[in-house]
């Protein structure tokens, strides 16, 4: 029996022990629900004025009206904008900031409609993010929101990939809002309908709010369900300037920029530290495949790469030529699962081929129609599992632009890595020769 | 529907027990176990009534319950640990003091090692799953595995958490 396998039962043997206190738990949990709702409820009082105005006639934004996108005429705003401390509900300041309760603000502060598929996630006390698929009648769009707290404020500047309209106008109280309206894709023809709207609101005292928009009921692979996202410009920044998120966020503990600066620094050094360990695994990788390999350094750790020599073959200004390894106990993975056929975003799993006594082969390839400026990728494999059923991967890949490609180079590329594979299946077996690495 | 709680109360008495145990194999601390179920019940039970019931109640709770735990131990920081105390419950197949060395060995992890321990093995979750629930890359993932193992072989020693003659999890009532 495997350490690992001795961890799992002993695990499972941990939890079956205790006799869980099943009436506490229920008991406990629907009070806490219900006090939850009740404060939900208190917060959304607060903010009902507002709110009636978003659902109904709706009031003129605060902010100068956008006019490059949309024009359905603006909903709602408070011209308070998105908040510099001062207010916020009275009681107990919250420890943190609640994803369920942003998720339920910009449900409120959006025109009526139906919200499904909906996440709300903590990114830390002081940031959530939630997502959900809002349908106005006439087409599911999946939104996005962020609220994030900061000791001191951000300046939002216009997303280099979303390559469309970009304004930003300043509210009284030293507000930015950033307005932002594009294609999804930056690739020239690739999906130019699926769009991508976005509006920002940063205040002076470190509050962040954006709300993002689409055209589809999902971020990408889907099909489009209208012509323009549901809300205007004008619309998305009146959610992001709402007076909710003030409230929603007063009194968090915020860390101070002094606290903030010693975590980095103490992050960075423990961060040096594992990357050379990181280097270190390189360096092994390399002398496992053999003469013709060095490690990649704290450029590229845990990965080994070609010497001039060795890459001798591969056509110049291909990328990559980039070795990795990893090591799998008994169990954890199978060839199954590193060997299942299939497309996934443009690249096809082929089939592994066997190639000698627990060794296989496994290459993966880009296919189908490749828009300028993506990648032609190919990649090669090889997976070795001993008779305890250790698995390790050894894997190098090589890409290109489209627009270089040229089938005599691909082939080129292709027979460079066919020639790899002597030194990927010498990796492969000694990681699991000798485990530990 | 949302605005109904028809169904949570059946819901919750079905799954609360699993949630516990998951909610102990985290904290390895009986009281922090049942804080955080209750906590998990309570967000269930706001958004089964403020939107709907979920898809998946199960998987939604779970998510809850391990995201609220890494949650409230990055807020509570690192003031808190595991007790070694173990309630007692009767079960003679397996001995005290492993539990209490296992309990302990866990406590000796990051947490969301220790998440990534409890999701992969007791849960059952797969890589890609775990990733998901986690917020992490599947890599991430595999590489807290790996550490985690390691870490708690270096606590324990190989082969002796579990020696071949114990019972199998089917024979523990």
């Amino acid at each position: 029996m495997t350490f690992e396998d001795q961890v799992d039962l002993a695990l499972r043997a941990e939890a079956l022990r205790i006799d869980p206190p099943i009436t506490d738990l229920v008991e406990g949990g629907v009070a806490r629900g219900r006090r939850l709702q009740r404060r939900h409820r208190a917060r959304m009082v607060a903010t009902g004025a507002v709110l009636t105005l978003v659902a109904g006639v709706g009031s003129v934004l605060a902010v100068p009206s956008f006019t490059g996108v949309g024009g359905s005429g603006p909903v709602a705003a408070d011209d308070t904008a998105g908040g510099d401390g001062g207010g916020g509900p009275a009681g107990d300041a919250p420890a943190e900031l609640d994803p369920d309760a942003v998720l339920d603000a910009v449900s409120a502060l959006l025109p009526p409609g139906e919200i499904t598929h909906a996440n709300a996630s903590s990114h830390g006390p002081t940031s959530a993010w939630v997502d959900f698929v809002y349908d106005d009648g006439d087409g599911a769009s999946w939104m996005s929101a962020t609220v994030t707290l900061a000791a001191v404020g951000a300046t939002p500047s216009c997303t280099a990939a979303l390559d469309g309209i970009c304004e930003d106008r300043m509210l009284d109280d030293g507000t930015t809002v950033l307005l932002e309206a594009g294609p999804y894709y930056h690739q020239e023809g690739r999906e130019p309908g699926r769009l991508q709207w976005r509006a920002t609101a940063a205040s002076p005292s470190g509050l962040t709010v954006r709300l993002d928009e689409m055209n589809a009921p999902s971020e990408k692979r889907s099909e489009l369900t209208r012509a323009e996202p549901p809300l205007t410009l004008d619309q998305l920044a009146a959610v992001v300037t709402d007076d909710v998120w003030r409230e929603l966020t007063a009194g968090l503990p915020v860390e101070s920029e002094e606290d903030r600066a010693a975590q980095e620094a103490a992050d960075e050094a423990a961060a040096a530290v594992a990357a050379l360990e990181e280097a270190r695994v390189g360096a092994e990788l390399a002398a496992d495949l053999g003469p013709g390999w060095v490690g990649g350094g704290l450029e590229m750790p845990r990965s080994a790469v070609p010497s001039p020599g060795q890459r001798a073959g591969l056509p110049e200004g291909y990328h990559g030529a980039v070795v990795n390894r990893d090591v799998f106990a008994t169990g954890s993975m199978t060839l199954e699962d590193l060997c299942a056929p299939g497309v996934e975003k443009g690249l096809e799993s082929l089939p592994c081929e066997p190639a000698g006594e627990g060794v296989w082969i496994h290459r993966v390839q880009s296919v189908g129609e490749i828009a300028a400026g993506d990648p032609v990728q190919d990649d090669v494999s090889v997976l070795y599992v001993d008779d305890d059923g250790m698995l390790s991967h050894v894997r190098v890949w090589v890409s290109e632009p489209a627009e270089a490609s040229t089938p005599e180079r691909r082939a080129a590329a292709l027979t460079w890595l066919d020639e790899q594979v002597e030194a990927l299946t010498r990796a492969a077996m000694a990681a699991v020769v000798e485990p530990g690495r | 529907m949302a605005g109904s709680a028809e169904g949570f109360m059946e819901f919750a008495t079905s799954c609360s027990g699993r949630l516990f145990r998951t909610a102990w194999l985290l904290t390895g601390d009986w009281h922090l176990a049942e804080d955080l179920v209750q906590e998990t019940l309570g967000k269930v039970y706001r958004a089964w009534t403020r939107r709907a019931r979920p898809d998946d109640p199960a998987a939604y709770a779970r998510t809850t319950l391990v995201r609220t735990f890494i949650s409230q131990r990055r807020r509570r920081g690192a003031s808190e640990r595991p007790t070694d105390s173990v309630p007692e419950v009767a079960v003679p197949e397996i001995d005290v003091a492993l539990r209490v060395t296992l309990i302990g060995a866990l406590g000796q992890l990051d947490d969301k090692d220790r998440a990534v321990l409890v999701l992969r093995y007791w849960e059952d979750r797969s890589v890609e799953e775990t990733a998901v629930e986690l917020g992490l890359s599947a890599g991430a993932v595999r590489s807290r595995c790996f550490r985690a193992l390691d870490r708690l072989r270096a606590v324990l020693g190989d082969g002796a958490l579990w020696p071949e003659s114990r019972p199998t999890p089917n024979e523990v009532s």
